[in-house]
């Protein structure tokens, strides 16, 4: 995947609702460079509590991975930008891998990075992801040592997701060295483009990655916290509102 | 076969965050595991502090009754009243020798969790227990237990709060924390390295059984061991699983019926916790929030993976009883043989009592993991609200 100076955003497919979230990921897929769909898994380990409440809510509207794979085709009709998916390994594994990998990629699937999976573990994703055409996004962190992110890199064709710092999703105040000190030392480690995510949630934040070499910066839970449930205009024009702020700190 | 892996369950499906850290608990167990300044140490606390070797204690008036030889690994004379300080011991020591400051865990009932406290206690280590908010209300008594043990209890508010929603949380902290902190999961489940750790800290049940019916002269025919996660049975099992004379039966909780924690008999395979096997799920994948048992230890929708190789290649038997059998197996043992038995254990029990036939005139090794003095309100509260049925 194409990334230069790219703001990521990311919401939940189904939240507050199946009907509004397909108003929601055009509204914020107009304004971002790529749009990163989460398919909602009632048990995410790496998610801290807005992400999981908006998840958790989605799940109890009936946001089901088949229903979430076909909003995701009508977003991606309206936007026509890439997409990435974000999810636990249950839900494909549930769906039958190479099925799930096969409908995704029907449905406008341009990426996708699976939280609780890492390349120990991915030869069978791999696989599938190959014969679909859908580009593998692996997670990097800050105790990733340097063979290990040369090894992540080489498992991956869309980009390396790096974690800012140790945390789950979730705002933060401000970011540490550590986020900065380690996109330096990654960012010549790898051949894929690197964008930064966890914890990024202002124009600082994304101006500060983007600046110390990250090919993108990746805001989550910040969009969800700017959502209204009930109010789709009002949460429209927020998401909009708060993209375009945090675009114009890319320094492209 | 691939690293970690039972036949074709198992593995570690982690966060790339959490790669070192169970790369480091793989890497120090396999260091200490055959070490001898470890191995005394341990040793010396199963002795002096757990009061290790439990009695294999023939049960007479019991086996008179269901006219089975029944023969009960009592586990529940351990200290803490529960076989999982084996475990908590054999991880927080290795914790201590890697050079950790922090343990954290998760408890359903709390046995787990008191048991993470005592030894924490014990080798002056600063704990936190995930326990879900459920588990706080039904258990108070065993949260004022670890707060005494100088725990610091955290209650869990999200997903269904209870044991799952715990395990979850820990492993929140544990991303947050990975530097600083040591995870010890309280069962055969989680990513690799902890099915074969922890059955390999739990292994002390079978190896002293084994040991014991040699001394008392007889052979065993078939063992019966209650299955949530799972830690006691392998516990038990392990030494016995190449004597293929020994049949071994694994008992899950039916719960209701409607409702039940019966994931060997009624799930399909899945990946929840970093491990694949079998899972209680929806037809989408999403993991069950209707999870129910009367015993809050075996109230969770997955199992160890080695459960569910064991299960296919048929070398355990699993089976479920019901909330009710629980129940009156509870309550026969303790009016019988003078022995309160947790609700997990009691479901160990009630099996051999529903099959009594066909345990006819054999030797039965059943593993009583725990006691029952923490489930007194529960079993009260029940028969309010039921007629007991005659066993």
């Amino acid at each position: 995947m194409k990334l230069n100076k790219s703001l990521i955003g990311f919401l939940p497919a189904g939240y507050p609702t199946m009907k509004a979230s397909r108003e929601l990921l055009i509204a914020l897929g107009n304004e971002v460079d790529v749009l990163e769909v989460g398919i909602p898994f009632s048990d995410p380990v790496a998610d801290g509590k807005v992400i999981q409440d908006a998840g958790y809510i989605a799940i109890k509207n009936g946001a089901t991975p088949k229903g979430c794979l076909s909003l995701i085709s009508e977003v991606k009709q309206t936007i026509n930008k890439p997409i990435a998916i974000l999810t636990y390994y249950n839900i494909p594994y549930s769906y039958g891998l190479k099925q799930f990998l096969a409908d995704a990629s029907s449905n406008g699937v341009d990426a996708m990075l699976i939280a609780d999976l890492n390349i120990n573990e991915s030869d069978e994703f791999e696989a599938a992801c190959k014969e679909s055409g859908v580009e593998t996004i692996f997670i990097a962190a800050p105790n990733t040592q340097k063979e290990r992110a040369i090894e992540i890199d080489s498992h991956t064709t869309g980009f390396v997701y790096l974690l800012s710092h140790f945390a789950v999703t979730g705002t933060k105040s401000e970011l540490s060295t550590l986020t900065t000190d380690t996109i330096k030392r990654v960012k010549p480690l790898v051949k894929n483009p690197l964008a930064v995510g966890f914890g990024i949630s202002t124009s600082e934040h994304v101006r500060a990655v983007l600046g110390a070499g990250a090919d993108g910066a990746i805001v989550g839970s910040a969009f969800i916290k700017s959502i209204v449930p009930g109010d789709i205009e009002k949460s429209k024009l927020a998401l909009k509102r708060l993209a375009k702020e945090l675009k114009g700190s890319s320094i492209k | 076969m691939k690293k970690g892996y039972f036949g074709k369950y198992g593995g570690a499906f982690m966060p790339e965050v959490l790669v070192p850290a169970i790369g480091e608990v793989e890497r120090t167990f396999l260091k200490f595991s055959n070490d001898p300044r470890f191995l005394k140490e341990m040793n010396d606390y199963l002795k002096d502090f757990v009061g290790r070797p439990s009695p294999l204690y023939f049960a007479e008036k019991l086996s008179k009754k269901l006219g089975v030889n029944v023969y009960l690994k009592r586990e529940d004379l351990c200290h803490t009243g529960s076989h999982k300080l084996n475990n908590c011991l054999g991880q927080c020591l290795l914790a201590k020798y890697m050079g950790k400051k922090r343990v954290i865990a998760e408890t359903g009932a709390g046995q787990h969790g008191v048991a993470t406290a005592a030894a924490c206690a014990l080798l002056g280590m600063e704990c936190a227990v995930y326990m879900g908010s459920v588990d706080v209300e039904r258990q108070s008594v065993n949260v004022f237990r670890m707060q005494l043990l100088g725990t610091k209890v955290m209650p869990v508010e999200s997903g269904s709060r209870t044991l799952k929603d715990a395990i979850n949380e820990a492993l929140r902290d544990w991303i947050t924390n990975v530097e600083t902190t040591f995870y010890c999961i309280g069962s055969v489940i989680g990513p690799h390295p902890y099915p074969a750790m922890v059955k390999q800290f739990q292994r002390i049940i079978g190896k002293e059984t084994k040991e014991q019916a040699k001394e008392m002269n007889f052979k065993i025919d078939a063992m019966v061991a209650c299955v949530g996660g799972g830690s006691n049975s392998m516990g038990l099992f392990a030494d016995f699983v190449n004597d293929r004379d020994v049949e071994m039966y694994g008992v899950e909780a039916g719960g209701t019926g409607e409702k039940h924690a019966a994931t060997l008999s009624k799930g399909r395979p899945g990946v929840l916790h970093g491990t694949l096997s079998y899972l209680l799920q929806d037809e989408n994948g999403q993991v069950s929030e209707d999870v129910h048992s009367i015993s809050a230890g075996l109230d969770y929708p997955g199992v160890g993976p080695e459960h569910s190789h064991f299960k296919d290649s048929s070398r355990v038997t699993y089976d479920n009883v019901l909330d009710s059998q629980a129940v009156e197996a509870f309550l026969l043992l303790s009016g019988l043989e003078g022995i309160m038995p947790a609700l997990e254990s009691a479901h160990a029990i009630a099996y051999v009592i529903a099959k009594k036939e066909k345990f006819k005139g054999k030797n039965v090794v059943i593993c009583l993991s725990g006691r029952g003095d923490k489930d007194i309100g529960i079993v009260t509260d029940y028969l309010k609200g039921h007629t007991r049925s005659k066993v």
